[in-house]
């Protein structure tokens, strides 16, 4: 498979590893004899911290959407607040077991919808639990990360129907803003269509810098 | 497109990503000491997860068809079957740059016999999917629309059970960050699902504990 080649042009990603932001971080590992992060509790209290924000800030912005939206929404905007809250809580523990303290920018955007501030900050902490659901170092940890990502799927869903999209819009949630990667189908060589089997890309890390750049080129 | 066409096109894809995966070293082991006992072990693990993806597909795409339901519905089921798919798709591409063959997938819920002398999968395992599959073979078409909402509610948190439990222990960071992603498609499933079911999805939010239960 020429990387290259996929990098330069429109592609759908089908093969979630083959082309994905693992896959093509791996054929630049192996081009440059880069050595793959070992995990660490320095790196778990990073992607921790990452997620302590981003679920703050969700539970920010949702406080402020409970203000704003019809009085039949409101409870479940409560129910995601509290959900932020209580897992900007847990992660808080966990980085503060660690010795650490979460660092970030920290305070929703008054400016932007306050739901759409909701999905943008949950998807912060959904690529942190993406990541360290492999990353962690510990068995608990990655199992936790696996948890909380449900609850932000959970959460991303309702996010989505309040702001009148779809739920699921697409078979991995990554919390990757980029474009899906996609692949020319052989009886389909039309480009930019997102069709029904496209899905999200991967990278928010390190691996990012390549596949970014697959992205955007689209 | 048929169901059966668009299936077959779904198997196509996944042999279009099982080729794109030859680049190989994409299931990257966390230790540089990984071998063949951890493929053996990612392999057992991919196998379980690729059926049940697999039947999962089956199961949206018969829920798509059965009358009882609103065409919102079938529509909706119809997209996630495709996302059962593509996870399986994904799954099978891993599985193929082990070197292992995938489990072939059902054509019907009486296909049990794709479960027969599987390699990396366990008799135990092998009789759970095919009871499962099973099930479905049971429900028909003229079941009613609330039997199949408790069917695919029962196997989106079989999914998810699955991938919390073993995804943990995996020595690949690739596939496991892969796992965590469908796991968070497969909580937008059961959002869709409650509200299917006349559930308030809100529940879901909090975890996997204190989600009650809604299998029969």
């Amino acid at each position: 498979m020429n990387l290259a080649r996929i990098a330069e042009q429109p592609i759908r990603r089908r093969g979630l590893f083959g082309l994905g932001g693992g896959a093509i971080a791996a054929g630049a590992l192996a081009g440059c004899g880069t050595e793959v992060e070992e995990p660490s509790a320095g790196r778990d209290a990073k992607l921790l911290g990452e997620a302590v924000v981003g679920e703050e800030n969700a539970a920010s912005a949702l406080q402020r959407a409970e203000t704003e939206v019809e009085a039949s929404e409101r409870a479940t905007v409560r129910a995601m607040r509290e959900a932020a809250s209580q897992q900007a809580a847990e992660l808080q523990d966990a980085v503060e077991e660690l010795g650490e303290a979460p660092s970030g920018e920290f305070g929703a955007d008054t400016d932007a919808d306050p739901l759409a501030a909701a999905v943008d900050s949950t998807n912060q902490a959904v690529a942190a639990y993406r990541l360290g659901a492999g990353r962690f170092s510990t068995e608990e940890l990655r199992r936790q990360a696996l948890e909380w990502m449900f609850a932000d799927g959970a959460r991303l869903a309702l996010l989505h129907e309040l702001l009148g999209d779809d739920p699921a819009p697409h078979p991995f949630v990554t919390g990757a803003e980029e474009k899906p990667l996609s692949f020319p189908d052989e009886d389909d060589e039309e480009t930019g269509d997102e069709d029904e089997e496209a899905t999200t890309t991967t990278t928010t890390d390190s691996e990012a810098t390549t596949t970014t750049t697959a992205a955007e080129g689209e | 497109m048929s169901a059966d066409a668009s299936r077959r096109e779904a198997l196509r894809a996944a042999a279009i990503a099982a080729g794109a995966l030859a680049a190989g070293g994409l299931l990257r082991p966390v230790t540089a000491s990984a071998q063949s006992e951890d493929q053996e072990a990612l392999r057992e693990f991919l196998v379980e997860a690729i059926a049940l993806e697999q039947i999962a597909a089956l199961a949206y795409g018969t829920a798509a068809g059965v009358n009882g339901f609103e065409p919102a519905s079938q529509r909706t089921f119809t997209k996630l079957r495709d996302q059962e798919q593509a996870h399986a798709t994904a799954l099978r591409s891993a599985l193929d740059s082990l070197g292992f063959d995938p489990p072939d997938p059902p054509d019907s819920p009486e296909d049990t016999g794709v479960l027969d002398d599987v390699e990396g999968l366990d008799d135990a395992a092998a009789s759970e999917l095919k009871s499962t599959l099973s099930e479905l073979g049971k429900l028909g078409k003229t079941s009613k629309p609330e039997e199949y909402v408790k069917y695919l509610t029962a196997i989106e948190r079989e999914q998810r059970d699955y991938y919390v439990e073993f995804v943990p222990g995996l020595d690949s960071d690739d596939l496991a960050s892969t796992c965590a992603e469908i796991v968070g498609n497969e909580a937008q499933h059961l959002v869709i699902l409650r509200r299917e079911g006349g559930e308030d999805p809100a529940e879901l939010l909090s975890g996997l504990e204190s989600e009650p239960s809604n299998q029969g």
